[in-house]
């Protein structure tokens, strides 16, 4: 694991947060004791406990009474609250974009290229970005922030959203899983048509493999024009030789079928990104076990690839067995996952199967399932500590643990709630008189 | 508004001399000129005749034994609402019984029932889905100033949007042109029955409404032209100035309408000295009647010092502001805000797109509802507009868990009565009273609850929506198309071990 110090922008107005922020102080083994625990890989546990190894693992998980607490152990008495592994986001560009509108601070994209498989979001990643702790009042502890242009897009990265008051975030992996955008944009970019995408995908990987075979003849350029450079051609030959998951950008129902018969062909591993219409084809996904990442909030036919939108997919194609993530899609209101994964339950989603789509099932699909993703005994004690249903409105997040240490809650805007919770140096206004300004 | 009306007043001033010509003509049997008729209003009548006008069934039915959320008292336990005609006609605590005759009786314990929703801020049917090219008429971006145009000539009736927002509960919505011009159009204020027409959509009886923007969007789109404004005070400059030449124009129509009834009503005054009517020039037209209170007035407008600016404006020319619109900024200025009576339509917690966005907080609308400031949550989005309940719920938990002292009543009120306020008709809808209008959603559960399904929405007492009968959809667009293929029950929210 790296400690992420970089420092590429350090607005002023960060400074009064530092002193708040900073909460964790030394490790020691915490006990959070008779709270409902959603382990998610196993049972619900009425009353449970969990013990945070200062390690920043899980070190017991169980039945209060029957887990040995430490006698230095600090003691969390959760009588009534709910405890589920921390939320995981699996696409975002959180940290990525400061502003959106701001340019110099918009750094999720490659330029404007077709193929950019070599670029990494992690080095877009800015640890420092005040957006992130606006983020954690939402439960969420984990996030993928995935590359943005192009048709080949390149890596995404998987961060945590620990700090220490400075940096609000750290990249756990760098190379975490390609991005590859189908449909009708990306057909418009590269080819011109549905079919010329798929025709310029195979010619890309036909060059994949013939650089890794030729990279000498390539170097002394004597070679055939390849579709992308060697960096691209690397990072792809990576993709296959580590089976990296690759994320397939596609609505349409067509789109995906075609996904998955290409990945077949390649020896991809693919997951649905979007998938407005997946549910169609909800029934191949599941036999291949293909994840969909959804969001359920999406159900308009934005465009003639999103027809089919709906707000049960997510439910549709959990009832058929496929593998169901959800996602915000969001840069600056990842906080809003447990929204999302509320509405999925309302439109019919079970809501064990919707608590598992933010945790274990985004886990699983990036192979983060071996740390991440549930509360198990050696896993990493990222947790939340919620004051009922983790998705219902009136539901807060009482405590956030990564790495098991305690993690603030503070940020900008509880900051400018404070600033101006009264309001200072205020006389009455010139009264409201519509005749007296008249000209 | 203005206590006066220079319209009304003139209006019955031209009334009354026409009465007294006709009394002057039968003294004077040897003039048998006709009675002359001045023009007796402004501005000039461009309404145009209904072609498109629809029958609303009512449905009168008595929702018996519900949770009613009024939004004028406190919330009744097992209340009855009965409807009937399109009004509430009675709202009770107690069993209304006998039912009256031709009434359905629906059984609604364990529902939830509050006025429709009303979202003040929409794009649906001028920004309609599917988002083509061809479709995208929000923005007539060709000048700063387009006051002439009016959204309701944008509005494609058959967006799929808008039965989605009805399925969220929402009754009725403004729709309004979008913030790339200073001043972008008229706005119109639609009920959500199915409609051929954008007409036929109409709220009746509810004023139009002004869009106004604010800050980066429109000096972004005409600096980048090279034009003007490009900069903050060239969006004030130019907003003066248009307001100032609607002065001139409100001043010519008001010497022409004054020159119009003195010649009416001279019975020397020769046919040839009729005063001549002033230009129609339909932009500032829509102006006058923003002067005259006639038309209200949205601004789009992030920021706390330029929402000030304004206000200045606005007491410059003599006219008002009805909602500051996203108005992130609005808590920094909560108290003037609630001493000129400016009403806020914000969201919850949309933020960070653009530098005048990112001093949003959770917290806007109840700050300013505790200032005594009219709180609104609107939606500006095709998608949030389906669960205002779920906006309104989520800046009513922040700030209750800050510590600030809001009720369930005020954050329904954000998503009712307020934005009928906003809107004009806060006479007629917005609460659950007798005598207004049978615009009722019922709710599955509690609708600050994350879970609450819309299982019934009435407008003007018709039972638009039923979700148990699975609606098949409006929009001409979706007919046929893949949500007409597959219908599903889904399991119902409780399965699945809720905590």
């Amino acid at each position: 694991m790296k400690r992420w110090t970089q420092r590429t922008c350090a607005p002023l107005l960060l400074t009064s947060l530092l002193i708040i922020a900073t909460t964790s102080s030394a490790s020691a083994d915490t006990a959070i004791e008779h709270a409902t625990l959603h382990t998610i890989s196993g049972d619900v546990i009425e009353d449970g406990t969990i013990v945070l190894d200062d390690d920043g693992t899980i070190a017991a998980v169980g039945k209060s009474g029957s887990v040995t607490i430490p006698a230095d152990a600090a003691r969390v008495d959760a009588t009534g609250k709910v405890v589920t592994p921390g939320l995981i986001d699996a696409h975002t560009s959180l940290g990525l974009i400061e502003i959106w509108a701001v340019e110099a601070s918009r750094h999720h994209t490659s330029g404007t290229e077709k193929i950019n498989a070599a670029f990494e979001a992690a080095e877009s990643f800015d640890p420092n970005s005040a957006v992130i702790p606006i983020q954690r009042p939402g439960g969420v502890t984990d996030v993928i922030i995935a590359p943005g242009s192009g048709v080949v897009k390149g890596w995404s990265a998987h961060v945590e959203l620990d700090g220490d008051g400075i940096d609000f975030g750290r990249v756990v992996s760098e190379t975490l899983a390609q991005y590859i955008q189908v449909g009708a944009g990306a057909a418009r970019s590269l080819g011109g048509s549905r079919g010329a995408l798929f025709g310029a995908l195979r010619d890309l990987f036909e060059d994949v493999a013939f650089y890794q075979k030729n990279k000498k003849l390539v170097d002394e350029g004597r070679t055939r024009e390849l579709e992308a450079s060697p960096r691209a051609l690397d990072a792809l030959g990576v993709v296959i030789a580590e089976k990296k998951p690759v994320v397939f950008g596609a609505d349409k129902a067509s789109d995906i079928r075609w996904v998955l018969k290409f990945s077949e062909e390649q020896g991809l591993t693919p997951i649905i990104l979007g998938g407005a219409e997946a549910w169609i084809v909800a029934d191949e996904l599941a036999r291949k076990k293909v994840p969909v990442i959804a969001n359920p909030i999406r159900n308009l036919p934005t465009g003639f690839d999103t027809l089919g939108a709906r707000a049960d997919n997510a439910a549709l194609l959990h009832a058929a067995g496929a593998p169901v993530i959800l996602s915000t899609f969001e840069s600056h209101n990842v906080r809003r996952l447990r929204q999302v994964a509320g509405n999925a339950v309302r439109a019919g989603l079970p809501h064990d199967a919707a608590l598992r789509a933010v945790t274990l099932g985004a886990a699983e699909a990036f192979g983060l399932q071996g740390t991440h993703g549930s509360l198990e005994k050696g896993k990493v004690a990222n947790l939340v500590i919620w004051s009922g249903d983790p998705f219902e409105m009136a539901t807060r997040v009482e405590a956030m643990y990564i790495r098991g240490e305690a993690t603030s809650l503070e940020n900008r805007q509880r900051v400018l709630l404070e600033r101006y919770r009264q309001l200072e140096r205020r006389a009455k206004p010139a009264p409201r008189d519509p005749e007296g300004a008249k000209q | 508004m203005k206590s006066a009306r220079p319209s009304i007043l003139l209006l019955c001033a031209a009334a009354l001399a026409v009465t007294a010509c006709k009394a002057t003509d039968a003294s004077k049997p040897d003039t048998d000129r006709t009675p002359r008729e001045a023009p007796t209003s402004w501005p000039p009548n461009s309404a145009a005749r209904d072609l498109t006008p629809t029958t609303v069934p009512h449905h009168d039915v008595l929702l018996r034994g519900a949770t009613v959320l009024t939004g004028s008292g406190d919330p009744i336990q097992g209340g009855d609402v009965l409807l009937r005609g399109g009004l509430i006609e009675q709202v009770s605590a107690t069993p209304i019984d006998p039912v009256p005759e031709g009434v359905e009786v629906i059984d609604a314990a364990g529902k939830f029932i509050t006025a429709g929703l009303i979202d003040t801020h929409s794009h649906l049917g001028v920004y309609p889905t599917p988002h083509v090219a061809a479709h995208a008429d929000g923005n007539e971006m060709t000048s700063p100033t387009t006051p002439d145009v009016d959204a309701v000539h944008s509005v494609w009736p058959q967006d799929p949007g808008f039965q989605r927002a009805l399925a969220g509960g929402v009754t009725t919505l403004q729709i309004l042109p979008g913030s790339a011009n200073l001043i972008g159009g008229r706005a119109a204020t639609l009920q959500l029955h199915p409609g051929i027409s954008a007409e036929a959509m109409r709220f009746p009886t509810a004023p139009i409404g002004l869009k106004m923007a604010c800050g980066e969007n429109p000096k972004r789109v005409y600096g980048g032209r090279g034009a003007r404004p490009s900069t903050r005070m060239g969006n004030m400059a130019v907003w003066r100035a248009t307001f100032a030449k609607a002065k001139e124009t409100e001043r010519a129509w008001d010497e022409y309408l004054e020159a119009s009834k003195k010649w009416a009503e001279d019975p020397n005054a020769a046919e040839a000295d009729k005063p001549k009517e002033p230009k129609r020039d339909l932009a500032m037209e829509t102006l006058v009647g923003v002067l005259r209170g006639d038309i209200l007035v949205h601004v789009h407008c992030y920021r706390a010092d330029e929402m000030i600016q304004v206000l200045q404006l606005a007491d410059e020319f003599g006219f008002e502001i009805r909602s500051f619109h996203h108005a992130v900024e609005a808590y920094k200025i909560r108290d003037i805000l609630a001493d000129w009576d400016v009403s806020v339509s914000t969201w919850a917690d949309w933020w960070g797109f653009k530098i005048e966005a990112h001093d949003a907080i959770l917290y806007n609308a109840a700050l300013l509802d505790q200032a005594g400031a009219r709180a609104i949550i609107h939606s500006d989005s095709a998608l949030d507009i389906q669960r205002l309940n779920q906006e309104a719920a989520k800046a009513y938990w922040a700030a209750k868990h800050a510590g600030i002292p809001v009720t369930e009543n005020d954050a329904l009120a954000w998503i009712t009565s307020n934005p009928a306020w906003a809107l004009g008709i806060q006479d007629v809808t917005g609460t659950l009273e007798p005598g207004k209008r049978a615009d009722v959603t019922v709710w599955s559960e509690h609708p600050l609850s994350v879970y609450a399904q819309a299982d019934l929405v009435f407008v003007e007492g018709a039972l638009e929506f039923d979700r148990a009968s699975n609606p098949t959809p409006w929009s001409d667009f979706e007919a046929g198309h893949l949500h007409e293929t597959r219908t599903v029950t889904p399991p119902t929210p409780r399965d699945g071990g809720k905590p």
